[in-house]
């Protein structure tokens, strides 16, 4: 029989065909076949190396097997419950989704139609600017003004068919915020026209007196959305587990856009044993990663590289030799960071704030890596 | 850019007034001129006749004729239970008493009637062959001077068609030398090229509006950047402006698909820290050697490579060099092979270079290299390429004849083909001419 003949290229829309497919990195065993190496520091994603709270792991220690073959709740009730009564909002506020990036597109979804923008940073975490561009919207791209977000940049950018400004607070990959009094000033002069999403994914490691709690922002400013995340501080990362909180008339549109069944059962449940977890966890968190930063600016600095610190459980460095190069060498000693060319900072990298052991070794191994390099040539000498 | 047109037909040489009327006007909607109008015709009506000579008439071929910024475009995509191509290759000779040398005939004439031939296999099944006629361009010669920036360049910018042609004279003004893609010899012809996104700029512009500096960049691969520059022109530039165009491209291609960005720059104007050396191709004379850089725009998670055993320790080098995770291996069964290759070549009047392209593994593949190499010694084109596609498992099979008959490999690009691309020289000191003239 001969094999049926498809078009399939002209079946897909244009927007689409530009936009290139993300390859994420592969699995740690596979990473560690190729790269030689027997350990794996993971410094790239900016998980946390403490785990999840022990009530947390409890639950997913003993998640009962005959569980998995029943649907999960489908608006994850109980979790929505606990994160209103935990943030003082109402249930109708909250909408969890697969992980930050799902609510991400659930917003875009529900406010775009054809031709609409969005607006955010050019140097800020991807996904906003993926998601409006493969969904075929146009994604306005501010330059940072001193590793932060610009206020008036983000406004000039704003065109009649704007729909959503995107600001990551903190900034990712610079750690930058906006103050309470920042955020309020952009606020008003947004004066309600347009979505405001507010992404605190490293809420929980801020410990600045004036980082602002967006939540505590929305009765006063309904189009504003702030999305949280129990990838970062709560340590699920593997389990995709996020949510966003908006005024009840916001998120009751956004909800028509909701996959549901989305969430696991697993998930839900970690994530509300998570929010209870008074164990000390969030505390011990933030002492790791204070001492970690310490230990790492100076580390860096004594390096002679440039140093990005700020809010947030990761640093940043600038390299004189390619980034992508210094992953690969570092690899090599089972040394996991991130590299920044695709944040758009050549030759920068991110290192997430991990055990002492960790940070050891990924100073250690860079400054070799850096000793052993000519940057006239960019590659080792001899 | 216009859609293309389209026929589908069945091969049958009673179609063969409708297939070239077809070309003819499609082409001249697209605004090829006559006399290059003239050439595709006789092109498409050769190839249309061998297919229909060797397929059997019962099946279709699919023909498009499409409009690209340079002149036009044709395919020809039809079942393989075809030909060999052997014919289309440089080399191709013919006499007139032999009967499967004349059926041949038509493919050589159509091979010369046309700037570019690729032959690729969509399906295993199927064989698609894409012929490219260029509009005529002028040599760079014939154009007025350009004038460079009085003062030093403040703003960057993605470069326009226009910048483009600018960008060409210049280039050859101030880095004469090289090296510069080809293209630049004929300006109009960038400037087309801009247009069509085959070539794209980032310039350097002064507070007047003249040109600094310029960074050339294409698509080598889906995964892969080939740029030129950063070239700097007039007495008031710096490494500042040079650093700022390679920024300017590297922000650019961060969040595409591009993996590696492959440098060619001329001496001195590549700032420090964004490249790594890849190696150097000679080009004749001993101090005549085209640096070769790399920066890779990902982290890479390792890849598995089929290469041939005389391969392997050069790979094993380069990829310690470049501290890129491979794993090398043998292939493990042999790819079927059809009778005849099929190289298509690329000349570089820049580097007196011939470049080729191997688009069907044949049978034949050491001895159609080896009358390759005559061809080129007989022309005077003292540097002869070959790339090898590391992605394409039928292509480790010629490893071991280009080995044989003299060609090195040189460098390698990650993610130069559908996987990592060996660029090979031939060293003429060691090539065996002993089948000459056979």
């Amino acid at each position: 029989m001969p094999m049926i003949s498809v078009n399939i290229d002209s079946l897909v829309p244009d927007f689409v065909k530009r936009f290139e497919p993300y390859v994420p990195s592969r699995p740690d065993d596979v990473l560690k076949r190729f790269y030689g190496c027997d350990t794996l520091y993971r410094m790239n994603n900016n998980e946390n190396p403490l785990g999840s709270p022990p009530s947390a792991a409890e639950v997913v220690r003993k998640f009962p097997p005959p569980s998995a073959s029943i649907y999960p709740s489908g608006d994850s009730f109980h979790l929505c419950n606990e994160l209103a009564r935990h943030l003082q909002v109402s249930p109708e506020q909250v909408i969890v989704g697969n992980g930050a990036n799902e609510v991400i597109a659930f917003v875009i979804k529900a406010f775009c139609r054809e031709g609409d923008n969005i607006v955010t940073a050019d140097k800020t975490f991807a996904v906003y600017e993926w998601l409006a561009e493969f969904s075929g919207f146009e994604a306005r791209l501010v330059p940072l003004r001193e590793y932060s977000f610009d206020e008036q940049g983000l406004l000039d950018h704003i065109n009649a068919r704007t729909k959503i400004i995107f600001i990551c607070n903190p900034n990712n990959p610079t750690g930058t915020y906006w103050s309470r009094e920042q955020l309020e000033s952009f606020l008003d002069q947004v004066d309600g026209r347009w979505i405001v999403v507010v992404d605190e994914a490293y809420f929980e490691f801020c410990t600045a007196r004036d980082y602002p709690d967006g939540i505590r922002l929305i009765e006063r400013y309904p189009n504003l959305v702030v999305f949280r995340t129990f990838s970062k501080m709560y340590g699920l990362a593997g389990l995709r587990i996020g949510y966003l909180v908006g005024s009840p008339e916001l998120v009751q549109e956004v909800r028509r856009t909701v996959v549901v069944y989305s969430v696991n059962s697993v998930a839900q449940q970690a994530a509300v044993a998570a929010l209870n977890d008074d164990a000390g966890h969030l505390s011990r968190s933030r002492d790791m990663v204070a001492r970690g930063k310490e230990f790492l600016e100076g580390e860096l600095s004594a390096l002679g590289l440039e140093v990005v610190s700020g809010q947030g459980n990761f640093v940043m460095a600038k390299l004189p030799i390619s980034d992508a190069y210094v992953y690969q060498k570092l690899m090599a000693k089972g040394v996991m960071v991130r590299t920044m060319t695709g944040f758009r900072f050549p030759n920068w990298i991110r290192i997430t704030i991990s055990h002492p052991e960790a940070l050891q070794a990924c100073t250690r191994h860079l400054g070799r890596i850096l000793e052993q390099s000519d940057p006239d040539k960019g590659r080792e000498r001899g | 850019m216009h859609t293309s047109a389209r026929l589908h037909i069945p091969t049958d040489e009673a179609f063969l007034p409708l297939v070239t009327g077809f070309m003819d006007q499609a082409a001249e909607i697209y605004g090829l001129p006559e006399q290059e109008t003239l050439s595709l015709h006789l092109a498409a009506e050769e190839i249309f006749m061998h297919v229909a000579h060797f397929v059997h008439p019962d099946r279709e071929v699919d023909i498009s004729c499409g409009q690209i910024s340079r002149g036009v475009r044709a395919t020809f995509e039809f079942p393989s239970d075809t030909p060999n191509l052997g014919a289309f290759n440089i080399t191709a000779s013919f006499s007139r008493d032999q009967e499967m040398d004349m059926q041949r005939l038509g493919l050589f004439l159509a091979a010369r009637s046309v700037d570019c031939l690729k032959a690729e296999r969509p399906r295993a099944d199927r064989i698609r062959l894409t012929l490219e006629k260029e509009k005529p361009y002028s040599q760079h010669a014939d154009y007025p001077p350009a004038p460079e920036a009085t003062r030093k360049a403040t703003a960057i910018k993605l470069g326009e068609p226009d910048d483009m042609g600018l960008a060409a004279s210049l280039i050859l003004r101030f880095a004469p030398q090289g090296p510069y893609p080809e293209a630049c010899k004929y300006p109009q012809r960038l400037v087309d090229m801009n247009r069509g996104q085959e070539m794209s700029a980032y310039v350097g512009l002064d507070s007047a509006g003249l040109l600094g500096g310029a960074l050339l960049w294409h698509w080598l691969s889906p995964q892969t950047v080939e740029c030129y520059g950063p070239y700097l022109f007039g007495s008031c530039q710096d490494m500042d402006l040079a650093q700022r165009l390679v920024e300017s491209l590297i922000g650019h291609l961060g969040r595409t698909s591009c993996i590696s960005l492959v440098n060619h720059c001329p001496a001195d104007s590549l700032p420090p820290g964004y490249f790594q050396e890849l190696g150097c191709l000679e080009l004749g004379q001993e101090d005549d050697k085209r640096h070769v850089s790399i920066r890779m725009l990902k982290e890479d998670s390792g890849s598995l490579i089929w290469a041939e055993p005389p391969l392997c320790d050069f790979l094993q080098s380069m990829y310690n060099h470049l501290a890129l995770p491979r794993e090398i291996r043998a292939p493990e069964w042999k790819a079927e092979l059809e009778p005849e290759s099929f190289f298509f070549t690329q000349l570089s009047q820049v580097e007196n270079a011939a470049w080729l392209h191997p688009e069907i593994i044949g049978r034949d593949m050491e001895d159609s290299l080896n009358n390759h190499l005559q061809l080129f010694k007989k022309k005077m084109i003292t540097n002869v390429f070959f790339r090898l596609d590391l992605g394409r498992s039928a292509q480790s099979e010629i490893i071991g004849p280009l080995h044989r008959l003299g060609f090195q490999p040189r460098l390698v690009i990650p993610y130069g083909g559908e996987g990592d691309l060996v660029i090979y020289k031939h060293d003429l000191k060691t090539c065996d001419y002993s089948n000459e003239g056979k």
